[in-house]
């Protein structure tokens, strides 16, 4: 049983949403490459976690718009899919899911532009948000000040190969780079349930454990997973400059230091092959696995904090599923 | 005996108004590059004339002094996010990578600013245009950006509402 199924959510009409976005828009010329490529991209489908994170944190809630809140799940996904069609240009990577990337296939100008679109089509969209009181307030926007995810990225670029980073600013990246737009979707939809503000926040921390455990997953994924689970091939993130924690563990090993230091940009697929054998049996693995356990612990935690609520049961669903997905 | 209090009205010479200009820009300037990560590396280095045409824009649309500079922090803001992301775009372009990022941050942070500033309604106003401008680009039309039109039509429409 998937996710969307344990948490009630029919990801169908999600994506009947994105792309009612789109088609609704007066300003998107039908059938022009634009269209086709905001239509392509809603297709190619993915996990829609954000989706589902603004939905479970609405249930917190008392206000029942459901068509609203679905409105607002959507535009989540939009910000998510503009920020990975972006990544995927700075990465230079050649697929998406195993299917050719955006700008592999319209260039990439165009796909920067696409990217630009969903963003700024979502600020169009929240831009006719009105409060049930009919005033006019900030929290809408704060949902696309994305600015935490650039940061991550700047991180990210900052310390490509880079493998005197420490902890704390992996644990700074990650957070920006992933955990913040999760724990953000998650008090977003908790704030348009018309949750009181502490409680919103705290669905905020517990996003942030979560989405540092789901990093942290994904880290230890590219030592575990097959090529064809991961849509890449496997070792990408540490041929591609990235120092994710069991990388950071296998560091503290004098030998195995020597050897990642040697991995660069010059660094062959079939020469990073035995150092990724090695990493998986030096137990750098392992002490990853418990740091993730420990963030969806510390999540786990808030979430039975909040057994007054019923939603309370699907984020614990939440850590549960996401703790032990394969890929 | 009743005192009846006129409202001071200062007499601003072309040469006064300059200096104000530049010292509202140098405000505006200094302001927001304390907003901006060093992480980042941006430097902002915006077209004085573009500056003096969105200031006289402001007091076409009777902005208040204390605001302006907020304001014209958001126009810049926008504007360099526009910049960053215009023209042609190669994957070996060893920039591009800082290019992609840089528009993207100051985008957000434009919003961001816009929201500490208390500029909600001007978000809204300036929303459809800013997706308009991607369209766009996204559709092949290159024409230039008309940024002090838009922040002008949605001032006014600020004013009328009011």
């Amino acid at each position: 049983m998937g996710l969307h199924t344990k948490l009630r959510i029919d990801l169908r009409q999600i994506d009947r949403e994105m792309k009612r976005i789109v088609k609704y828009d007066k300003d998107v010329p039908k059938d022009s490459e634009l269209e086709r490529s905001l239509l392509k991209t809603i297709e190619a489908g993915g996990k829609r976690l954000r989706p589902m994170l603004v939905l479970v944190g609405s249930r917190f809630g008392d206000r029942k718009d459901d068509s609203r809140i679905v409105q607002l799940a959507a535009a989540a996904e939009f910000i998510h899919t503009a920020s990975l069609i972006h990544d995927d240009l700075i990465d230079r990577s050649p697929l998406r899911r195993g299917e050719p990337s955006l700008h592999t296939l319209i260039g990439p100008a165009n796909a920067l532009y696409v990217g630009n679109y969903m963003s700024a089509r979502v600020v169009e969209l929240l831009a006719q948000v009105e409060e049930p009181d009919g005033s006019e307030q900030q929290q809408p926007f704060t949902a696309v000040a994305t600015a935490e995810l650039c940061l991550g990225e700047y991180e990210q670029l900052e310390h490509a190969y880079d493998y005197d980073l420490g902890l704390d600013d992996y644990l700074l990246k990650s957070r920006r780079k992933t955990a913040h737009l999760m724990a953000v979707s998650l008090e977003f939809g908790a704030r348009a349930g018309g949750a009181p503000e502490e409680l919103c926040r705290r669905l905020y921390r517990f996003g942030e454990h979560l989405g540092l455990s789901f990093q942290i997953r994904d880290d230890l994924l590219d030592f575990t997973a097959s090529a064809k689970q991961l849509g890449k091939p496997s070792g990408s993130d540490l041929l591609g400059g990235q120092v994710t924690l069991p990388v950071l563990y296998a560091l503290e090993d004098p030998q195995l230091a020597a050897e990642i230091r040697t991995v660069g940009p010059d660094t062959s697929p079939a020469e990073l092959g035995p150092l990724l054998d090695k990493i998986r049996v030096s137990g750098a693995l392992e002490r990853a696995e418990r740091f993730c356990d420990a963030e969806l612990e510390s999540a786990r935690e808030i979430a039975r904090s909040l057994s007054l609520y019923a939603a309370h049961a699907d984020l614990l669903t939440l850590a549960d599923e996401l703790g032990g997905r394969k890929f | 005996m009743n005192t009846v209090y006129q409202p001071i009205r200062y007499f601003v010479s072309p040469s006064r108004g300059a200096s104000m200009n530049d010292t509202m820009i140098r405000e505006a300037q200094e302001r927001l590059q304390a907003e901006i990560d060093p992480i980042t590396r941006i430097r902002l280095d915006p077209q004085k004339a573009g500056l003096l045409e969105a200031l006289a824009v402001f007091d076409r649309c009777e902005v208040e002094p204390l605001r302006k500079p907020g304001l014209l922090a958001v126009y810049m803001l926008l504007d360099a996010a526009f910049s960053r992301h215009c023209g042609p775009l190669e994957l070996d372009d060893p920039g591009l990578n800082r290019r992609i990022l840089d528009g993207d941050y100051l985008y957000s942070l434009y919003i961001q600013y816009a929201l500490k500033c208390k500029e909600e309604a001007l978000l809204r106003g300036l929303a459809p245009f800013v997706k308009k401008v991607q369209i766009s680009r996204a559709l092949g039309r290159s024409g230039s950006v008309q940024l002090a039109a838009a922040f002008e039509q949605a001032l006014t429409g600020q004013k009328e509402a009011k």
